[in-house]
């Protein structure tokens, strides 16, 4: 009896594990070539991966809209992993095990960093678009199959640094982050930009993403008197931080990462009430080609502007599709790497990237600008 | 049960080889299994809540990143070393753990998780909120143990951990785990030395803990502090409460039915989540003793029905003449008792209390409610220390002992209210009485104890299930069972009838033949009379005659303070 | 150092409501809420749209919040306390957290409302207040919302002791919660006392999440965070003292932020959770707790 029960039990599980990572498709049309996409869209990343989510949804109805891929049909599965690597890793392996030849994963470090080591495994084409570059330059050497969409750390850290050395001949500054992966990755790097660039780091301090009162912070900043405060965060929390930092008394210039772009956070921050206050992103400056195109889409499809994470969403998939174009019609990870090492110009929302052997992000300092903030709208310095 | 557990694995093991998805899914249901195992025998066997077992699991982990990474050790020496280090907490907070019982117990643990967490992510050593990445897989000889071997080895591990607690359920941990789960109290004055076991305890589910979290290092490749947050202590808590709390087998369902739940239906992201929780609902709901409790439950209902038809049935010997097993105290004087006072806020509870008993008599104490009897007992077995005066038990100095080294020395008690441990059956009761001896001999003795106390009838009804009357015969009998050369019997007559009390009279006074000594509280004058060599006065805390069952009984003082007012 | 005194009462009001509901709910149900940072998020979310939707101020919004509380508090003591506290306090306490997850992921499902944080109108449109306190020295600044949350705190701890002290209701539940059966003897219904009691206890969490709102912002995932917050200030203050568990509040919100200032937000938290270890070793009933209620 109990026996027949655990059997039961047992099969009820991996039938409904089965029902859950198949998708079948049935019709005459040419086999859709499956892609996957494995984003943080529930949990504390959410306000991150749901616009990624967004934006390669409408990758996916405009890639089929216009014919396909060598004329196959996309059919990109979005599942979520809630925050957490280990979902990410099991994601990944079930995705590859049901046909999907290239996996976009993901919205955080340690979900991507995870699933790297499966797709690495399997040989299946990843993207990623967390600015940390540590994913695809390892110190053995560039990972063949895992690409970064978005400019790294590194392209926003210089633009600010020099930025702030040039322009508000700034020499001490002062580094408020978020703790999390994203804005501690970010505040390393700024750091040794800094000091690069002969600029005095005088304080720095973090946040939990969950905070909601900055006055022990912005007092300690306050007290290192600095030129310029850069600030390393992202969703809407920033703009409790620059709202704390003026109430306060602290009325240095701001400077954002990309993760700062957005109107949100400046109407947190109070609107024209903020300050000077600047960010460095692709998406700062005057919109390319590229960038006014998808935001109408965007626009037309989720009546929101775009915020950085969309643009990643949408180049990451352009990247897949791309390589695998390129790749006519072969689909291991090897030869969609290689293809998009060719150094074949590609042309998307973040600037333009070029690959190669050992550049697997492809974006250079020009593709970053600064965005200047102007009674709560972004504009230009 | 474990045994139709391992088969499921190595069936799913067989069966689902091609899917690496369905291996990688169970290779991670074994990962998070042995800390639902440890987590199982603390809420399960001791009563003991921990919401941070989180922290352990993330000690064993961290210990793997570090150790591999930073110190280029391999996994077979880092895992081990986590392992230690997580027991070695777990010694540190069963200590935290013994001052605090119900919520405050969940929420000291929960403060250990949080500080836990805390910790990693403060410390540069350890990755701050990036935590580690790239440990290498573990490697066995030439195999690297990754997917499919992955799920064997992890395998190995979880279903050797249900194992190994199995082993330590079945031998003294388990009896001394079960006894605590019931009565700490009644655990202490049968011997069971409580505050060990229950550090053993939280050490016991650190490691297990640990051992889980080095194998999550080193499959996943990496460590951080959100990967072992309150989230995961949360998790762990709902495989053992879903999966069937207290059972070994239980969480092994837990950790399968929460793993499976946790890589199934991601394309509905909020949706996924808000079904989980309402999920968590209903079966707290509908299936509060979780699914192997659901399903043991017709078994446990058919074995108590059969023990209480077994109870009924007319093998009833009768029970007078009792004799037991001969015992001598260590020195002629079992029991001294000099000066003693004990003060509660303001009430003086006992006032200057002095006597010595001789071996092998009966002493009854008597006096009107709140004279301080109850409150003398408890100093003797050493709850709550008395506030001046010595007491020695068979001449050895016991003042501010524990009460289970006070019961080791070879003293017996019963308490005024019966303190039965209600979730076990009458044999495990007695069995429990004598904590010390081992597996088999302690079931053989038990049962010869109730045989000839003609109890055995009852051996395999449970406790809570008996009758009244037969609970303080059944309390009698497993405080008898450690051979106690003295017996502290608090109103065992209580509440009974006639035919009863005649039956426990016997057995007093069988058990003082045996030269047990015995010291009786009881408010029966008959009784007192009939079986008494010495009967002691308190009133008000104090000493107010001491002597013969005559002398006592004429004293004008006892009959205006006691007798005068009882009758 | 002022300054961080202002900021930690701030936020230190918001914990004490959270810790008081989990106190209000603890006695009434013997179930720890888990839920409660949840139904704060959700209560700062009902007046957001409350203010969106009907244009109106943000006192309606604050009357609607509360008052929306107060009946989910009804609805999750019918629907999830009261058919889970047949498995015991632990079974309760585990429902509490499978509510957490309804309300944390559902309230994200919501098209307005989503995962991200949402700013929220100032109670009062004025500026804040600077002081001058030694020449130097940067200016003390009062933000306006601060004195509004100390005052609305005053407000419901006030509105509260006059219903458990002045009210029939109030000594019902009361009583109802301290010895049940006495109070079935003498004719009070439980059951709805204790709805009334859940009630009570949401309604404040998302009073808390409101009048907090124009600071923190609403909505988003923190709400577990403050949960716990919530727990640490109920211990530290005494879980079974009405008082303790605001005045806890209000030392955890002051000792984060001192801490905070003093060493750096990296080791705050497990600063501030070793503190409330050793509390809870040195004096385990809370500042203002009875010595007998920790042990059963």
């Amino acid at each position: 009896m109990t026996r027949t029960l655990v059997m039961a039990l047992a099969t009820a599980c991996i039938a409904s594990l089965a029902a859950g990572a198949t998708t079948a498709p049935s019709s005459a049309a040419p086999e859709p070539i499956k892609l996957a996409a494995i984003l943080s869209t529930s949990g504390p990343s959410a306000p991150l991966g749901v616009p990624e989510s967004n934006a390669v949804k409408l990758a996916e109805r405009e890639i089929n809209a216009h014919g396909g891929i060598n004329g196959r049909p996309v059919q990109f599965d979005i599942v979520d992993d809630g925050a957490k690597a280990d979902v990410a890793a099991q994601l990944a392996t079930q995705m590859i095990a049901s046909g999907h030849v290239a996996i976009f994963c993901g919205t955080r470090t340690d979900t991507s960093a995870a699933v790297a080591r499966v797709t690495a495994a399997a040989n299946v084409l990843q993207l990623y678009t967390t600015p940390t570059e540590s994913l695809w330059h390892t110190p053995r050497g560039v990972v063949k199959n895992v690409f970064q969409v978005n400019p790294r750390d590194q392209l926003e850290a210089i633009s600010l640094l020099s930025f702030a050395k040039s322009r508000l001949h700034a020499k001490n500054v002062a580094i408020l982050h978020d703790e999390n992966l994203y804005g501690t990755g970010g505040a390393t790097i700024a750091t040794a930009e800094a000091k690069a660039l002969g600029i005095n780091v005088v304080a720095q301090e973090s946040y939990p993403g969950t905070a909601t009162d900055f006055t022990p912070q912005i007092v300690k900043l306050r007290g290192a008197k600095p030129d310029a405060v850069v600030l390393w965060g992202a969703t809407t929390t920033p703009g409790l931080a620059i709202k704390a930092a003026r109430t306060l008394g602290l009325n240095v210039p701001i400077l954002g990462s990309s993760g700062i772009l957005s109107p949100a956070i400046l109407n947190v921050a109070g609107g024209g009430a903020a300050g000077e206050v600047y960010s460095a992103s692709p998406l700062a400056g005057a919109p390319s080609a590229e960038q006014r195109a998808f935001a109408s889409l965007y626009d037309k499809e989720y009546h929101q502007p775009i915020v950085s994470f969309a643009a990643n969403g949408w180049d990451a998939a352009q990247i897949i599709f791309a390589a695998l174009r390129e790749a006519k019609g072969k689909t291991d990870g090897r030869s969609l790497a290689s293809a998009l090492e060719g150094g074949k110009e590609l042309p998307l929302v973040d600037g333009t990237y070029k690959f190669s052997p050992s550049d697997h992000n492809g974006l250079v300092p020009g593709d970053v600008h600064i965005a200047k903030a102007n009674n709560g709208t972004w504009g230009n310095p | 049960m474990l045994a139709a557990f391992a088969v499921v694995v190595v069936v799913f093991g067989v069966v689902a080889r091609a899917d690496a998805g369905l291996v990688q899914a169970g290779t991670y249901v074994a990962i998070f299994a042995p800390a639902a195992i440890g987590l199982s025998v603390l809420l399960g066997n001791v009563n003991q809540i921990s919401v941070g077992q989180a922290g352990f699991f993330g000690i064993g982990a961290y210990a793997v990143g570090y150790l591999t990474v930073n110190q280029g050790l391999p996994f077979w020496i880092a895992a081990p070393a986590g392992i230690v280090v997580a027991a070695i907490v777990g010694v540190a907070l069963g200590f935290i753990a013994l001052r605090f019982r119900g919520h405050y117990l969940a929420m000291a643990t929960l403060a250990f998780g949080l500080i836990a967490v805390g910790v990693f992510h403060a410390s540069p050593l350890l990755g701050r909120a990036s935590g580690i990445t790239g440990i290498p897989f573990p490697q066995l000889g030439p195999l690297t143990l990754n997917g499919y071997p992955a799920y064997w080895a992890a395998w190995i591990v979880a279903l050797g951990a249900a194992l190994l607690t199995l082993i330590v359920l079945r031998g003294r941990a388990g009896r001394a785990f079960e006894a605590i789960r019931n009565d700490e109290l009644a655990a202490e004055a049968v011997g069971v030395p409580t505050r060990f076991w229950k550090i053993v305890a939280f050490a016991y589910a650190g490691a297990l803990a640990a051992a889980g979290g080095a194998m999550f290092a080193a499959f996943l490749g990496l460590v951080n502090p959100d990967a072992v947050g309150v989230a995961l202590s949360v998790d762990f808590l709902l495989m053992v409460v879903l999966g069937g709390g207290g059972l070994v087998a239980g969480a092994l369902f837990g950790a399968a039915l929460i793993g499976f739940l946790n890589v199934a239906g991601h394309q509905y992201d909020n949706w996924r989540e808000v079904v989980y929780g309402g999920l968590v609902i209903a079966f707290v709901v509908f299936a509060p003793s979780g699914i192997l409790g659901a399903a043991r439950a017709p078994f446990v209902r058919a074995r108590r029905a059969a023990a209480a038809k077994a109870a009924r049935a007319p093998s009833r010997a009768e029970g007078h003449g009792t004799s037991f097993p001969a015992v001598r105290a260590p020195s002629d004087e079992p029991l001294r008792v000099d000066g003693v006072t004990k003060r509660f806020a303001g009430l003086i509870a006992l006032d200057d209390v002095s006597f010595a008993l001789r071996a092998g008599t009966l002493t009854s104490i008597i006096g009107p409610n709140g004279a301080g009897k109850t409150t003398l007992f408890n100093a003797i077995c050493g709850i709550g220390r008395p506030s001046a005066g010595r007491i020695a038990i068979g001449g050895v100095d016991v003042t501010g002992r524990r009460p289970h080294r006070i019961a080791a020395l070879g003293v017996g008690r019963t308490f005024q209210n019966a303190r039965l441990f209600d979730e076990m059956t009458v044999l495990e009761n007695v069995v429990a009485g004598a904590p010390r001896a081992h597996g088999k001999d302690a079931a053989a003795n038990a049962s010869a104890l109730l045989a000839r106390m003609g109890l055995a009838h009852l051996a395999g009804v449970l406790a809570k299930d008996l009758p009244f009357g037969e609970r303080r015969r059944v309390e009698l009998a497993r405080a008898a069972a450690s051979e106690p050369w003295l017996l502290l019997a608090d109103e065992p007559a209580a509440g009974l009838n006639g035919d009863e009390r005649r039956r426990l009279h016997a057995d007093l006074a069988a058990l003082r033949d045996a030269g047990t000594t015995v010291l009786l509280i009881e408010h029966d004058m008959k009784l007192v009379m009939a079986i008494s060599q010495r009967v002691i006065v308190l009133n008000f805390g104090k000493v107010i005659a001491d002597g013969d069952v005559a002398t006592v009984r004429n004293d004008p003082a006892v009959v205006a303070a006691y007798l005068g007012t009882a009758s | 150092m002022l300054q961080l005194l202002i900021a930690g009462l701030t936020v230190g009001s918001e914990y004490g409501l959270i810790a008081l509901g989990i106190h209000i709910i603890l006695r009434a149900t013997r179930a720890v809420s888990f839920a409660q940072g949840e139904f704060a998020i959700v209560g700062g979310l009902i007046a957001l749209s409350i203010v969106d939707a009907l244009h109106v101020s943000v006192w309606i919004a604050l009357a609607g919040a509360t008052l929306a509380g107060f009946a989910l508090g009804i609805a999750f003591e019918r629907v999830v306390l009261r058919p889970a506290g047949r498995a015991g306090e632990t079974g309760a306490t585990i429902a509490t957290i499978g509510t957490v997850f309804v309300l944390l992921y559902g309230h994200a499902l919501v098209p307005s409302w989503g995962s991200e944080p949402h700013p929220f109108t100032p109670f009062w449109p004025s500026s804040n207040v600077t002081l001058s306190l030694s020449k130097g020295e940067p200016p003390l600044v009062i933000p306006a919302q601060s004195i509004w949350v100390a005052a609305l705190l005053a407000v419901a701890l006030v509105a509260l002791y006059l219903f458990f002290e002045r009210t029939y209701y109030g000594k019902a539940i009361r009583a109802a919660a301290d010895n049940p059966l006495g109070a079935r003897l003498i004719g009070i219904d439980v059951r709805s006392t204790r709805a009334i009691s859940v009630g009570l206890g949401i309604a404040l969490a998302a009073y808390a999440g409101t009048i907090i709102g124009p600071i923190t912002l609403v909505g988003g995932a923190a709400g577990f965070a403050l949960t716990i917050k919530g727990f640490v200030a109920a211990i530290l203050g005494g879980l079974e003292s009405p008082v303790g568990c605001v005045a806890g509040g209000l030392v955890v919100g002051v000792l984060e932020a001192l801490v905070t200032a003093q060493f750096g937000n990296d080791v705050a938290e497990p600063i501030v959770y070793a503190l409330l270890l050793v509390m809870l070793l040195v004096r385990p009933q809370g500042l203002f707790g009875r010595r007998d209620a920790v042990r059963d």
